[in-house]
C-alpha cells in the first residue's frame, strides 16, 4: 500500500484566537502543519492578548517567527506548500493607516510573492473581515450579500479590503487560486479583544439595561465554525476564487443580546424607553474620536472607548450566508445561542 | 443570517436563551406531551420573563392524582434554590428532609370550552385545584404546556399566564422543562 503523503499547511497568525483554532482544525484532518506567528505571540500563553503558543507547538511540526511587517523575515517559510491560510492581521480600530497598510496589505503583498506561481499551492485561504461592506444605514439596510462591493468605514476595514484586493489581483494574474471568507462576530473560546469585550462587558453589572428601540441584528460565527469551514472551503472546487460571508443563523437583536447575557449573568433585565441611538452616536461621535485621538497620538495607547465600535451599536447588521451553505457546509452551532454558555463558561475558567 | 435557516436542535439551556418572539414560534409549532412520559417525572425548569427574574429556577413534578377528574393527573412545583443558568438545579428542603413541594395544579389537555384555551396543541396545568387554596397567589396561574421536538419528550415549553377576574389573562413568562429525575 502506498501511504499518502500529508497536505502541508501554512497558517499565519497561529497562535492568535483564529489562527489557533484553524490550526486545530487542520491537525485533526492530518495536515501537516507550517505555524508562523511574530516573535511576541511565541513567547507566553496570554488569554488578554489571545495568544496561545503552548497549544500550537503541539499541533505543528515546524512553528516559524515572521513578521508581515518585515517581508525579509519571510524567507524562514517554506517555498512549497499545500495550503495557505493567511489569518495574520492587525485587528485593531486604534491602529494608524500606515501601520495597517504595512501589516496588513504590504504584509499580505508580501506573502504572496512568496508563493505567487507556486505549482503546489493548491489554494490561498484568506480571512477577511464581515465589516468590509460598510454601515447597513448607508446601505439602505439591505442584507449583505457577497455581490455587494464593499465600502469599509475605518482604516482597519479599509486595510482589510485592500488586503483581499491584493489577493483577488494576484488571482487575476493566475498567480495562485484564492478563496476569501468573510468572518461577522467571532465568538468562542480563547477570544480576545472584541469577543472578549462581548462577554466580559456586562460582568459584574448588577442589571442589565437596554432601550427598547435597540432591535438593529448583531451577526455571529463561533470560531469552530470559521475555522472548519476554512478547511472545508479550501478544499471544495466550487469555493475557488469565491468569498463567502461567514456568520451563522442566528437571528438576534442588541437588545435580546443583552437579555441573552443578563440572563447568563444571572442579573436583571431591564428593558428602558427608546432612546434616539443614532442621533445621540452621532452626536457624541466628534467627542469620541477626539479622545480617540488624544489617547493614541498623546498618551500613546489605545483608548477605552473605540468609536468605531460605537458606531456599530444603532445599525442592523444582516448578512445572507447563501452563497455558504449551497456548498454543502453546516454550522455546528448554527445559533450563538447554543455555544454562548460553554463560551462564557471557558471566560469564567480562565479568568 | 441566511433566508433558508437550518433547523436548529436547541437544548434545554440555549432554549432558555431564546427570546419570547421566537418562544411563540416552537410554543404553536409543539405538540401535547403523552401523559405517560411525564407522569412519574420530575423535570428542572427555567422562567425566562423578566417579571419571573426572582425565581428562575423551579422544579414541575407529574403525578397520578386519583382525587381529580377523569382524563386529569396531577401536578406540582418544588422550590429550587436560584442560581446561575449553567449551575445546577438544586432542591429546597423541609426540616423533615423532604424536598419543598408546593403550588399543586391540575393538567389535561386545553378543553375548547373553557376560558384557558389559547392553545389547543397544549395540556392545561390549572393551578386552580382543590390542592392550592385560593388565597395562594399561584392558583391564579394558568400554564399551558407543550413538547418541542416530537422525537423529544425530555423537552418541554411552558407558557405561564395569571388569570385576571372578568375572565382576563396576564401573560407571565415562557418557561423551559428538562427531564430531572424520579418524582412521587
Amino acid at each position: 500500500m502506498v501511504k499518502k503523503s500529508r497536505e502541508v499547511s501554512l497558517v499565519t497568525g497561529a497562535c492568535g484566537f483564529i489562527g489557533s483554532h484553524v490550526v486545530e482544525v487542520l491537525a485533526a484532518a492530518g495536515h501537516e502543519i507550517i505555524a508562523a506567528d511574530i516573535e511576541a505571540a511565541w513567547k507566553t500563553d496570554s488569554i488578554p492578548q489571545a495568544r496561545y503558543p503552548s497549544l500550537v507547538r503541539k499541533l505543528a511540526s515546524r512553528c516559524e517567527t515572521i513578521d508581515l511587517a518585515r517581508p525579509e523575515t519571510l524567507k524562514v517559510l517554506p517555498a512549497e506548500v499545500d495550503y495557505v491560510f493567511h489569518v495574520a492581521s492587525l485587528f485593531s480600530y486604534s491602529a494608524t493607516w500606515d501601520t495597517l497598510y504595512r501589516v496588513n496589505v504590504e504584509g499580505t503583498r508580501a506573502l504572496l510573492a512568496r508563493y505567487a506561481g507556486s505549482a503546489r499551492l493548491k489554494r490561498w485561504f484568506q480571512v477577511g473581515a464581515g465589516g468590509v461592506y460598510g454601515l447597513p444605514s448607508e446601505r439602505q439596510n439591505r442584507v449583505f450579500t457577497e455581490d455587494m462591493a464593499p465600502n469599509p468605514t475605518n482604516d482597519y476595514l479599509r486595510s482589510k479590503w485592500e488586503q483581499e484586493f491584493t489577493v483577488m489581483e494576484a488571482g487575476k494574474r493566475g498567480e495562485i487560486q484564492w478563496t476569501i471568507v468573510r468572518p461577522t462576530t467571532v465568538y468562542g473560546p480563547r477570544g480576545g479583544y472584541g469577543a472578549r469585550k462581548l462577554f466580559l462587558g456586562m460582568n459584574g453589572m448588577a442589571v442589565v439595561a437596554g432601550p427598547a428601540n435597540l432591535k438593529g441584528h448583531i451577526p455571529f460565527i463561533h470560531v469552530e465554525d470559521l475555522a472548519r469551514a476554512c478547511l472545508y472551503l479550501a478544499q471544495h472546487p466550487q469555493a475557488a476564487n469565491q468569498v463567502f460571508n461567514l456568520n451563522d443563523d442566528t437571528d438576534m437583536t442588541n437588545l435580546e443580546y443583552m437579555e441573552t447575557m443578563a440572563r447568563l449573568l444571572h442579573v436583571p433585565f431591564v428593558k428602558l424607553p427608546p432612546v434616539p441611538a443614532r442621533k445621540l452616536v452621532d452626536a457624541l461621535m466628534p467627542a469620541l474620536r477626539f479622545q480617540h485621538q488624544f489617547c493614541r497620538d498623546v498618551l500613546k495607547k489605545n483608548s477605552p472607548i473605540e468609536p468605531d465600535m460605537i458606531a456599530y451599536f444603532p445599525e442592523d447588521f444582516r448578512y445572507s450566508n447563501e452563497k455558504l451553505k449551497k456548498t454543502g457546509f453546516t454550522f455546528r452551532y448554527p445559533d450563538a445561542r447554543m455555544a454562548f454558555p460553554s463560551t462564557l463558561q471557558w471566560y469564567r475558567d480562565n479568568g | 443570517m441566511g433566508n433558508d435557516k437550518t433547523e436548529v436542535r436547541y437544548d434545554h439551556k440555549a432554549m432558555c436563551l431564546l427570546p419570547d418572539r421566537i418562544l411563540e414560534d416552537f410554543f404553536r409549532r409543539g405538540t401535547v406531551p403523552e401523559r405517560s412520559a411525564i407522569v412519574g417525572w420530575e423535570f428542572d425548569g427555567y422562567n425566562t420573563g423578566t417579571l419571573a427574574f426572582a425565581i428562575r429556577k423551579f422544579r414541575k413534578g407529574y403525578y397520578e392524582e386519583p382525587a381529580y377528574d377523569a382524563g386529569e393527573f396531577g401536578g406540582y412545583n418544588v422550590n429550587i434554590r436560584q442560581s446561575r443558568l449553567d449551575q445546577p438545579w438544586v432542591a429546597m428542603m423541609k426540616k423533615s428532609g423532604e424536598p419543598q413541594r408546593h403550588s399543586f395544579f391540575r393538567v389535561y389537555p386545553v378543553r375548547g370550552s373553557e376560558t384557558d384555551n389559547y392553545y389547543p396543541n397544549a395540556l392545561l396545568l390549572n393551578y386552580h385545584s382543590p390542592k392550592t387554596p385560593a388565597w395562594n397567589p399561584a392558583s391564579r396561574l394558568r400554564d399551558y404546556l407543550v413538547q418541542v421536538y416530537p422525537d423529544n419528550p425530555d423537552l418541554l415549553l411552558g407558557k405561564a399566564y395569571a388569570a385576571l377576574p372578568g375572565g382576563k389573562r396576564l401573560f407571565v413568562s415562557f418557561f423551559v422543562l428538562q427531564r430531572a429525575c424520579k418524582g412521587i
